[in-house]
């Protein structure tokens, strides 16, 4: 078999895998990250080295604070590969397949911590595919990598917190704000209140929630709550956001249309790793089975951060420390006691953010996915351009769930490989049939789960031979596995 | 749509399906054609336009190729130079 190249492999450098790897160099250990990103810090922390001083003063202390986290990773010792997509993990085989822009590799690790994050979801809406519709996070992205803002008429639209941050930093920042449009409602706010949180940080988060919309409203944004539908206008260009509210329609001239849905865990990697997924009902969304470690049933796979579960970028850290420590502890260089003492420690603050992350869910119901809201038009899979006319016709003909759909409409075959229209179908199945979504399931992974280019898949070489590589390994590795 | 910050002076020359387009160098291609004004991410195999939606390497709506290599732009970082082609059917 395969030598092993690393003690531990980390995936993704966002909060989580920032800070796993630095405490498990910290214990000795070797350790290799890999991030997709050109520089550390994930989606929360992007670019926090190399932000604007303005950007950054509008982004927050927190975003700040990132660079702290970033600054001990970078002393830590662990090794870091930028501008890597690992395509495949089979802990205990070769573990990661890991393409970056040199070529691919085959990385050997004892053991792999998987932090990859979240992804935003949008619910479709008519007109989701024009020009000028993009995810809030997208918004901040631009803003977090060169300072590149919103030119025209703005309108934000969606559920989550992050819909309320983002509107606020625009607004800051000059940008022109012609609404805010939230799926909450009178009932929905009830509800959240006797899920209040009774702590003093997440008093404090939400005290800064009701001092955005404040904000909002004393320069005269529009922040409509109980919208339940909203259609983006135009030819080629979005024109204009049509939205619903009480059964009445009305609509707002716009250049920009930004939407979120919540967040959702990237949980690819453990899917192809064979990690079971549980469909958790608060994020309507399915999430990887780990124990209060980040340790799932395969051995040598540990999950962190919110592709484990979406908690935020604090219970990130924690979480990512706790499982270093834990996977240290499995390589002998922790003692149990002290294990057992980290864990006591973060129980409470993981229970916190948790119990914040609820309160959110009841304040921002979800958009449905029925036929009134999603009407026969609106495309699902945008890379097959597959309508939800379609679904609907495949699941009147019989099929259970996103793979049948997937084989009848080639829905989820593009190269986003579901990623976008995954969580809809499962939504949609389940709707249709009247059953849970946990009974109906999500798309079956499958490695390797990005496009590879198969110019490196042939030269899979050292990521400029930085990488021990065991080319023996792969072809014996794969014909052992069980066909799925 | 957007609009950027940064001084057109550093910008380096780059080409799009043959057109000729400066943007900053080092920085997210994905949101530097965008700034720049460049939306078109070419058409799927169905002939449909291809746009950007969320910036963070999952949805692939920029997906295009960097010197005959298929990359996601919004994860890659911006080279003088770079010929990139949008046509996804080629």
């Amino acid at each position: 078999m395969q030598a092993t190249a690393f003690d531990v492999a980390v995936v993704g450098a966002g909060p989580a895998g920032l800070s796993a790897a630095t405490a498990v160099a910290a214990r000795g250990l070797s350790v290799a990250v890999f991030d997709e990103q050109t520089v550390p810090g994930g989606q929360i922390f992007r670019n926090a080295e190399g932000v604007a001083h303005e950007t950054a003063r509008a982004l927050g202390r927190d975003y700040r604070n990132g660079l702290k986290l970033i600054a001990a990773f970078r002393e830590s010792g662990a090794r870091y590969f930028p501008g890597c997509s690992v395509v495949d993990c089979r802990p205990g085989e070769a573990a990661l397949m890991v393409v970056g822009a040199d070529g691919a590799a085959m990385v050997g690790a004892r053991h792999t911590i998987l932090a990859c994050g979240a992804r935003e979801r949008v619910v479709p809406f008519s007109g989701w595919t024009l020009d000028g519709v993009m995810t809030v996070g997208a918004a901040q992205v631009m803003l977090k990598d060169m300072g590149v803002l919103p030119a025209g008429r703005t309108v934000v639209a969606g559920s989550g917190p992050l819909v309320f941050l983002v509107a606020d930093q625009l607004l800051r920042l000059g940008v022109r704000l012609t609404g805010v449009l939230l799926t909450s409602t009178a009932e929905s706010i009830l509800g959240s209140l006797r899920r209040l949180p009774l702590d003093v940080r997440a008093l404090a988060q939400i005290a800064a929630g009701l001092a955005c919309h404040a904000r909002l409203l004393a320069r005269g944004v529009p922040v409509v709550h109980g919208v339940d539908d909203w259609r983006a206008l135009g030819d080629v260009r979005i024109t204009a956001v049509e939205y619903t509210r009480s059964g009445k329609v009305r609509r707002l001239d716009a250049d920009l249309l930004l939407c979120h849905d919540g967040l959702i865990p990237a949980a690819e990697l453990a899917a192809v790793a064979g990690c079971w997924q549980d469909w958790d009902a608060g994020i309507e969304a399915c999430a990887p089975r780990v124990d209060a470690l980040g340790r799932t049933a395969i051995p040598g796979l540990w999950l962190v951060g919110d592709c484990a579960g979406i908690a935020g970028s604090r219970a990130a850290i924690l979480r990512g420390r706790l499982t270093a420590t834990a996977v240290s502890q499995a390589l002998g260089a922790v003692s149990d006691t002290e294990l057992d003492a980290l864990l006591a420690r973060s129980a409470r603050t993981l229970r916190r953010d948790r119990a914040l992350q609820t309160y959110f869910e009841r304040l921002f119901p979800l958009r449905g996915v029925d036929a009134r809201r999603l009407d026969a038009a609106v495309v699902v899979c945008r890379c097959e351009q597959v309508t939800a006319g379609q679904i609907r016709r495949v699941l009147d003909l019989g099929c259970a769930g996103p793979n049948q759909i997937k084989a009848l409409t080639r829905c989820g075959m593009g190269p986003c490989q579901g990623r976008m229209c995954a969580n809809t179908l499962t939504r949609m199945s389940a709707e249709h049939w009247g059953m849970d979504p946990a009974e109906i399931g999500g798309f079956r992974v499958r490695a390797p789960i990005k496009p590879v280019n198969l110019g490196d898949l042939s030269r899979l070489s050292g990521l400029a031979g930085e990488v021990e590589l065991d080319f023996g390994g792969l072809p014996e590795a794969r014909s052992q596995r069980q066909p799925r | 749509m957007l609009r950027s910050p940064i001084p057109q002076e550093a910008w380096v020359e780059v080409s799009i399906d043959g057109e000729h387009l400066r943007i900053p160098p080092g920085k997210n291609l994905a949101a530097s054609l965008l700034a720049a004004g460049h939306t078109d991410f070419g058409v799927d195999v169905h002939g449909t336009a291809c746009r950007p939606l969320c910036m963070i390497g999952q949805c692939f709506g920029c997906w295009l190729r960097e010197d005959g290599k298929s990359v996601q732009a919004c994860l890659r970082a911006v080279r003088a130079g770079a010929q990139l082609h949008t046509d996804r059917r080629r």
